[in-house]
């Protein structure tokens, strides 16, 4: 029987500054401090939007809408290679230029008068063009967001005037998460939902296993727990200056189910602990049950990454208790019909984990809402809940950042 | 139209699961997760049980094929493979054909490339 004492080894004492008291319900609920969000954190940080290889010809593109910053956006890619973004708004009055969702295109003309643009933003023609006074055609391309690319993932900044840079943003994670093969895992699938949470009630579930045992109990409850780890105890975190990871455990003597061992046998499962890996990127504190990483890419990421497969979650605030949702799982290409029915189960699998803790973060927000509560209570295996709302408030209530780095704890 | 007409042939080795084609071939998770959703347990069932158990033989066949040139036959026993993957916690996991305790289904869009 473990004592209280081991039970709280986690590390949150490890970091006095972030307290062991209850934190505040009211970031959850209040409307006021959602818009400070937007303007402090979402107006000002790197965003993970998408993988490079959603684009991986010049002049292909995808759009997608930021409710927090009301933004169409464009991401293209040049004719150069580079990738760009730029605000998805025609300089002359103000039409969407482009209304697919993706495609590829060498120009885009906009419907509405016909102003078209190159793939690199630059204004390309205006018809009629000698009825307009003082037409600066170098002044008149599209707007530009702040773009850059890491490990193959596409960040925007909405931030003209930021100057810090995108591996200086990821930091730690980014050294963190080096030599993982991104890249080799370009299948993927996809579902988006709108939920109706807070952007933190969201991301908060994601920080923490405590909920494994309870409300994964019929999906998760006998791969992700065990005799000898009962509450699915995290063996290994790390919370860095904004961002956070956690190793989960995986119960080395979990019997999968008749149809989870087919689909084993053709390839990876994010549940099947995958022991002692030694892969870069993966499993940092090599524990020896180790069923996956998840990691948080402040503000709105979190990546769960496996041997040989990855998922990532995007959560896009629309309002306080508004959320648009998408979730990714990404794959090798298959080779053979097998290896798809690995990935069709494991899509399938991540889907149906991930409608059990929806509704439930859906029930907590009709809950938090009423106020009735102003306090949360939070366990030492909580602490990456604890540091996010730490750096939410610094960037609320200070305009930047007060949480602390470094490290915490190896098992 | 007679009943033979309605059945959409399947490769030689797996006639016995052609009865299953019109329900169960279906060519998008969202569609597949649809069926799944508006099926009851026993239709569910009767088509796990019958799929678990040629799964190994189905595998072994589709392997055998380029994925980009898949015949119509197996392409048609490839998408009844899939929502068999679909299906299958229906049965191990869950006893309901949904994800009990949870969003509908419904809401969510579901997209591959």
């Amino acid at each position: 029987m473990r004592t209280d004492e081991e039970n709280r080894n986690f590390g949150t004492t490890n970091y006095p500054e972030l307290g062991i008291g209850p934190i505040s319900a009211e970031p959850y609920y209040s409307a006021e401090y959602f818009e400070r969000e937007k303007s402090s954190i979402f107006s000002k940080v790197w965003l993970n939007v998408c993988r490079e290889e959603e684009l991986p010809q010049a002049n292909d593109f995808v759009t997608f809408y930021v409710p927090s910053n009301k933004a169409s956006v464009l991401i293209v890619r040049g004719d150069d290679g580079k990738v760009r973004a730029f605000y998805n708004l025609c300089s002359h009055r103000g039409n969407k230029v482009v209304w697919e969702s993706k495609g590829s295109s060498k120009a885009f003309a906009c419907r509405y008068h016909g102003w078209a643009y190159r793939s690199d933003g630059t204004l390309a023609s205006v018809p009629d063009a000698g009825g307009f006074f003082e037409l600066d055609r170098g002044q008149l391309g599209l707007t530009p967001i702040r773009a850059d690319i890491w490990g193959g993932f596409v960040f925007i900044n909405f931030d003209a005037a930021g100057a810090e840079s995108l591996s200086d943003y990821l930091a730690e994670v980014g050294d963190q998460l080096k030599g993982f093969p991104f890249a080799k895992y370009s299948a993927w699938s996809r579902f988006t939902a709108e939920l109706r949470v807070n952007w933190k009630t969201a991301i908060d579930a994601f920080q923490e296993t405590y909920h494994v045992r309870f409300l994964h109990k019929r999906s998760l409850g006998d791969s992700l727990t065990g005799p000898e780890n009962p509450f699915c105890h995290c063996g290994w975190a790390q919370v860095y200056d904004r961002h956070r990871t956690m190793s989960v455990y995986g119960n080395p003597k979990y019997c999968p189910t008749p149809t989870e061992a087919l689909a084993y046998q053709f390839g990876p499962s994010a549940t099947k602990g995958n022991i002692g890996q030694e892969q870069a990127g993966i499993n940092p504190g090599r524990l020896p049950a180790w069923a996956f990483d998840a990691h948080h890419i402040f503000p709105n990421c979190v990546m769960g990454i496996s041997a040989e497969t990855y998922f990532t979650h995007q959560f896009w605030p629309i309002a306080v208790d508004r959320t648009a949702w998408v979730v990714t799982n990404y794959h090798a290409p298959a080779m053979n019909a097998g290896q798809m029915f690995n990935q069709q189960y494991s899509d399938t699998q991540l889907r149906d984990i991930l409608l059990e803790d929806a509704i439930t973060l859906e029930h907590a927000q009709e809950a938090i809402g009423s106020g009735g509560k102003r306090s949360f209570m939070l366990h030492d295996q909580e602490l990456l809940i604890r540091h996010m709302y730490n750096v939410v408030e610094g960037y609320v209530r200070k305009g930047g950042n007060s949480a602390r780095p470094r490290l915490l704890h190896k098992q | 139209m007679s009943e033979t007409e309605q059945i959409e042939e399947l490769p030689e080795n797996f006639k016995e699961l052609e009865r299953f084609v019109s329900a169960w071939s279906l060519a998008s998770e969202q569609e597949r997760n649809r069926k799944r959703r508006s099926s009851s347990m026993h239709e569910i069932r009767r088509f796990y049980d019958a799929m678990l158990q040629r799964m190994p033989e189905v595998s072994k066949h589709l392997n055998g094929f380029n994925l980009q040139e898949l015949p119509q036959r197996e392409c048609r026993l490839l998408n009844l493979a899939f929502s068999f993957m679909e299906i299958a916690s229906a049965v191990e996991v869950y006893s309901s054909p949904d994800v009990p305790d949870a969003i509908e289904a419904e809401r969510l869009t579901i997209l591959t490339p």
